[in-house]
């Protein structure tokens, strides 16, 4: 089975030019925008040389401010993640209550302490790097997991199809559309959902390539099935996976160069931290990549949450960690900001299994300039055994806008005060 | 409704209508039909049971690749595709995870659960859901007690298996968690435990005194928002989403004055779509793309092909990612679920026999022939019959030509959506 590799693609898609300006070129194809004749294939063997693998670090894009955003898929327990020092917690938690003194402290905080897995997170506090947000829930959200997750991802409490950062995507969009503006690693992202800009969405960068038949000639058989892509049929769903293809070959190129390099078990799930790894080779590909959306799964702790959310937030925060210091060592720290979100938070008396059951307001945090505690977690005015909301979500999310440069009240169809 | 059709299954329809085939197969009963043996029938057989063998999570491991093939099998090879779609689209309805609830056994009995209860009673099937073990594994209700509830199964029956969204409160989620405590998962399936039931009258969806398995299930049954939830789900899968809400009311009306039997209601179902003028296209999911391309070409792939595929293109049959079950279909069109469909379609390609009909009609670019192989009998959408003419003349060799044609017309956009 032959591999188009790398370099290979690169070479497909025109090098330098196109992709350091972040256009698809194979979108650009499709419309007529390129000649035909970069197809054609060189004669020597494709590969190796170095000058068309460089060309993707030609700095050709603006250096634009980029959101990152983490999801921690299933619910996090924000009681147990951001840890208040209060009786009253205790009280509620008798098995799973993290035990004050194996908390993390927060220099200048008596009230709250971190997870004990959570330790870098200090680091980045004592840096003035870090935002926390405790009690951050849209009004209205409920219980439900989907109709939380819809309200999370959509920024809105009625039925809303898109994703806010879809609406944002729709909003800036170029006169060339750029799949790669918004891009997710690890699964679906209806956080990236818009009205008219497609986005990239990738499963598994580790397993993103193509393969073809052996003895045939790879080149004519990619160009076949582009061909197949365009003109565009007037069924949506024809016409829909028409636009697939040209979206997913341009991102074969870039991500392929962009994963981590270690090759992974096919077989494995992707591990966050090389998720992470990928969105920061990304950020440093200068495509004009905005947002990246990476989403941690497993927070749904209805059970046994103890071990479980321990070795999730170790991961959560090992991933951060390593990711923050490859953009700081490639100088792009300047320009992200990384948001954790998370669908609902957990109820606040444990469950009989050891975990905690769907609650309301939860926990976030913000990786960038500047530090704060906003809201907070309050345990005397519980709303039906749940934490009352103190900060809405959007408030985050309109703090995420503005780093993008906006519009952000009207994505948002309200204004929401700021973080900063 | 089925996983696609082989040219000899084609040819067998082709003097029938095909229609009347899958109208039949709603209610094989009815039409004399003989309903295919169990498939897992003597599934135990090969589920390791002594856990304390040094290779047992191997031996695990090889279980549960046998169960997934022959389960694909069944969904490929069976002479009743309609109980094998239907058995799918229980599967993703209540979306039970082998990875969650970590026993083959339990799941094992959990699929034949849906297979025998496909197209039967809705309120039975729902009642021995709701105490399998696997499902009280997957949503704790085995750790679900008087003294300490676990709502996890509770708000699920609400939300996702009867009733949806804004028909009950949190007070009904609380009430249904507390009538069904109690039930512990053993060896050989469930058992009511009293001493650890919570047999406290409750008022659950208006109805007072419920307070047990059997009226939890009299209340959610009864309940007005039923009919409608599962008819709009079971049309959504089978004709696309955007079929009106009115149209859904008529469904749920045949549902409901046939007391949740679910043959009227696929009838009805089946029937409407078959009497639309233009049915709108819906995009195939991965489990359907991929047993239709083996369909297509005559290829048999092995297990770890299969599962080597499907993995990347995202959508394993026994793990859906969580309650929700498998996203929706449009999901399937990402990157990377994409230029997995394109990678398989080479594999599949390179190991179609050359007798293959579809092979055969590729080789002497027969585009018409291979697109109504292919289950587009009105012919392949324009660019693709073109980009196959350029590739086919391109080639070194019409033997060439005809496997790599073969190939485009299976990750062809034609080829995705049905």
């Amino acid at each position: 089975m032959s591999e188009l590799s790398r370099r290979r693609f690169l070479y497909l898609s025109g090098g330098a030019a196109a992709t350091a300006t972040g256009v698809g070129v194979w979108a650009a194809l499709l419309r007529g925008e390129s000649e035909k004749g970069i197809l054609v294939p060189p004669s020597t063997t494709l590969g190796a040389t170095s000058t068309t693998t460089t060309t993707t670090t030609a700095p050709m894009s603006p250096q634009n401010p980029v959101v990152v955003i983490v999801q921690m898929a299933g619910g996090n327990d924000g009681l147990n993640t951001l840890v208040p020092l209060d009786s009253k917690y205790h009280n509620a938690r008798p098995t799973i209550g993290l035990p004050d003194s194996n908390l993390i402290s927060l220099a200048g905080r008596t009230d709250f302490g971190l997870h004990p897995a959570l330790t870098p997170l200090s680091d980045f506090w004592d840096k003035e790097m870090l935002r926390i947000v405790a009690g951050s829930g849209i009004p209205e959200q409920g219980r439900s997991h989907f109709a939380a997750t819809d309200a999370w991802h959509s920024g809105q409490t009625d039925k809303e199809e898109t994703g806010w950062i879809g609406r944002w995507l729709d909003a800036t969009e170029g006169p060339t559309p750029n799949p790669l503006r918004g891009i997710a690693l690890g699964g679906g992202a209806p956080i990236l959902t818009g009205k008219t800009s497609i986005s990239t969405v990738i499963n598994s960068p580790s397993n993103f390539r193509l393969a073809t038949p052996p003895g045939t000639d790879s080149e004519s058989i990619v160009l076949a099935f582009l061909n197949t892509a365009s003109p565009l049929a007037s069924d949506p769903a024809l016409a829909a996976a028409q636009s697939a293809i040209p979206n997913s070959l341009d991102a074969i190129g870039v991500i392929d160069s962009a994963k981590s390099e270690v090759d992974p078990d096919p077989y494995a799930e992707e591990s966050f931290t090389s998720l992470l790894e990928t969105a920061a080779e990304l950020i440093n590909m200068n495509l004009d990549t905005r947002v990246i959306v990476v989403s941690i799964s497993g927070f749904d702790t209805h059970s046994d949450q103890l071990g479980r959310h321990q070795g999730l937030l170790e991961d959560f925060v090992t991933g951060v960690s390593n990711f923050w210091n490859r953009i700081e060592s490639n100088g792009h720290a300047d320009r992200v900001l990384l948001m954790s979100t998370s669908e609902f938070g957990r109820r606040v008396a444990e469950n009989g299994s050891g975990g905690t059951d769907h609650g309301a307001a939860s926990v976030q945090f913000l990786i960038g300039p500047g530090k704060g505690l906003y809201g907070n977690f309050d345990l005397g005015n519980l709303v039906d055994g749940d934490l009352p909301i103190t900060v809405d979500t959007r408030s985050t999310y309109a703090t995420a806008l503005d780093w993008l440069g906006g519009p952000t009240d009207e994505i948002l169809g309200d204004s929401y005060s700021r973080l900063f | 409704m089925g996983f696609g059709l082989s040219p000899s299954e084609m040819e067998l329809h082709q003097d029938k209508n095909f229609s009347e085939f899958v109208g039949k197969r709603i209610d094989p009963e009815k039409h004399g039909l003989e309903i295919p043996a169990e498939p897992f029938e003597n599934a135990e057989y090969f589920i390791p049971t002594d856990k304390d063998a040094s290779d047992f999570k191997k031996q695990e491991r090889a279980a549960s690749l046998e169960l997934f093939d022959l389960w694909l099998d069944e969904m490929r090879d069976t002479s009743d595709p309609v109980l094998e779609w239907m058995t799918f689209f229980w599967h993703d309805h209540f979306a039970v995870s082998a990875r969650e609830i970590k026993s083959l056994r339990a799941f094992v009995r959990h699929l034949c659960l849906l297979r025998t209860h496909a197209r039967g009673s809705y309120p039975t099937m729902l009642r021995e859901i709701t105490i399998d073990p696997a499902m009280l594994i997957f949503l704790d209700g085995y750790k679900n007690t008087a003294k300490k509830p676990n709502e996890n199964y509770g708000r699920e029956l609400l939300e996702l298996y009867s009733l949806g969204i804004g028909n009950y409160s949190e007070d009904d989620v609380m009430a249904a968690s507390r009538a069904l405590t109690g039930w512990r998962v053993t060896e050989n399936g469930a058992e009511f435990k009293p001493r650890q039931h919570d047999d406290t009258p409750q008022t659950f969806l208006s109805n007072s005194n419920v307070h047990d398995l059997d009226t939890v299930m009299d209340a959610v049954v009864n309940h007005e928002a039923l009919p409608g939830f599962i008819s709009r789900k079971l049309s959504d899968a089978v004709l696309g989403t955007e079929i009106p809400d009115a149209v859904i009311n008529e469904f749920a009306v045949v549902f409901a004055n046939n007391d949740l039997e679910l043959v009227p209601l696929i009838e009805a179902i089946v029937d409407a779509g078959l009497s639309m003028n233009k049915r709108v296209p819906i995009i195939r999911h991965p489990v359907s793309w991929l047993l239709n391309a083996e369909k297509v070409t005559g290829v048999k792939l092995n297990v770890t092909e299969r599962a080597n595929m499907l993995s990347q293109m995202n959508m394993l049959p026994g793990r859906p990612p969580n309650v929700g079950g498998f996203p929706k279909t449009d999901h399937y069109l990402s990157a990377s679920s994409t230029a997995a469909r394109f990678s398989s379609a080479g594999i599949i390609v390179s190991k179609t026999p050359r007798e293959s009909v579809a092979l055969q009609a590729a080789k002497s670019s027969n585009w018409g022939d291979l697109a109504s192989i292919c289950g587009h009998i009105n012919g392949f959408n324009q660019p693709t019959i073109d980009s196959l003419q350029d590739l086919w003349e391109s080639s070194p060799s019409s033997s060439q030509g005809g496997r790599v044609c073969l190939a485009i017309a299976l990750s062809s956009p034609d080829f995705m959506v049905i």
